[in-house]
């Protein structure tokens, strides 16, 4: 039982290749979870395009009320959070928290979810760090993106430098983890006691927790924005 | 999957470019664009509002002005009736004056003639009955003397 439990678990784990595209000397394997995204994005994008068909500005029928009130409370949560300066990175954080919440209850859909494959998590923590850090040059200027490492006083700049890759890192540990975490903690469950109490559990693990990392994930980086456009 | 793999990295990265790009296209450009086409609208049907609100002040503005103007001029064209009726009147009421006096004097003059002709011809019918009673009288003792006599006694008694 136990030994058969741990494989069903690596087994659910494992991220296999899916098929393998042969471009010239190079072989690239597409990922399970790299097909799972394409899913989300597919599901994503067609949402998109159904909900802004045929805008008006009068007159607008219950889609499109729909489209602006998610767009209005979306770009209204990130830009709060990302503050004056950093308005403009909106439209990319506000998809990261799109495609994170969907792909972390994709998993209730039978889909294994892309976030529970460290590769996912880890590109999605490294464009983070390179869009906090292009937004403090881009915001500032090399100079003073440059000083900003010796602030508040210089004995700090070794932390500040080590930051540049705590962050990325722990970004990319939470969300895996949390993912990880949920889905082990369910699959116990289902194994324990099967019938009711996991579809309990499994609003938070999967639906609520989902959602909260999300959010998490979102609000840190455009913390980490906020602080490098000051 | 706790193995690190570059493809895999690289693979998401592009597809969370993709995503991003097929965002702003799909859902983010659009429903701004419209938010921005409707705050145009808007703002266009407001600066109508506005200027159709000048205006009509502009217009009711003008209309006071008329309407007193137009008060001003019932005033004046009053005024003037008033005073030319009046004239009128004043006209009317001298001549009509006029008139009276002189029908008064014309009649008074009338009146007078007429008395002076009656008293006369009076006299001249009175003398001659007096002279008729007295030569009825007097009878044989005629004489010119004693009827001039007469007469002139009677005359001076009857005017007392």
């Amino acid at each position: 039982m136990g030994s058969s439990l741990a494989e069903k678990l690596i087994e659910e784990l494992n991220c296999e290749t899916v098929f393998t595209i042969h471009l010239g000397s190079f072989e690239i394997p597409v990922m399970e979870s790299v097909v799972v995204t394409w899913i989300v994005m597919a599901v994503l994008i067609l949402i998109a395009i159904f909900l802004t068909r045929d805008l008006k500005t009068q007159n607008i029928s219950k889609r499109q009320a729909f489209a602006e009130l998610i767009y209005e409370k979306l770009t209204g949560i990130v830009g709060g959070m990302l503050g004056e300066e950093g308005k403009i990175y909106t439209g990319y954080l506000t998809t990261v928290l799109l495609y994170i919440g969907l792909s972390n209850i994709i998993g209730l859909f039978g889909f294994k979810s892309p976030t529970k494959d460290l590769n996912v998590t880890a590109a999605l923590a490294l464009m983070s760090i390179v869009l906090v850090e292009f937004a403090g040059i881009y915001q500032n200027g090399v100079k003073k993106w440059l000083h900003k490492f010796t602030e508040p006083v210089a004995i700090v700049t070794p932390f500040n430098i080590l930051d540049v890759f705590t962050r990325p890192l722990s970004l990319c540990m939470r969300l895996f983890g949390n993912v990880l975490g949920a889905f082990v903690i369910m699959e116990l469950l289902k194994i324990v006691c099967p019938p009711v109490i996991p579809a309990v559990f499994s609003l938070y693990f999967d639906l609520f927790d989902g959602l909260l990392q999300a959010y998490v994930f979102v609000f840190l980086t455009s913390l980490y924005i906020k602080e490098a456009v000051e | 999957m706790i193995t690190v793999s570059f493809w895999n990295i690289l693979w998401t990265v592009v597809n969370l470019l993709v995503l991003f790009i097929a965002f702003k296209i799909f859902f983010f450009k659009p429903i701004q664009n419209i938010i921005a086409k409707r705050q145009e609208e808007a703002d266009e049907a407001f600066k109508a509002a506005k200027v159709k609100e000048d205006e009509a002040e502009a217009k009711s503005l003008q209309c006071d002005e008329k309407i007193a103007q137009v008060e001003q001029e019932k005033k004046q064209i009053l005024s003037e009736a008033r005073k030319s009726a009046d004239e009128q009147y004043q006209n009317i009421v001298a001549e009509a004056r006029a008139n009276a006096s002189e029908i008064k004097t014309a009649a008074a003059t009338e009146a007078n003639r007429e008395k002076e002709q009656i008293i006369a011809s009076a006299k001249k019918e009175i003398a001659n009955i007096i002279v008729d009673a007295t030569t009825k009288v007097v009878g044989g003792q005629t004489g010119a003397e004693v009827d001039s006599n007469l007469f002139d006694e009677f005359i001076g008694k009857a005017g007392e």
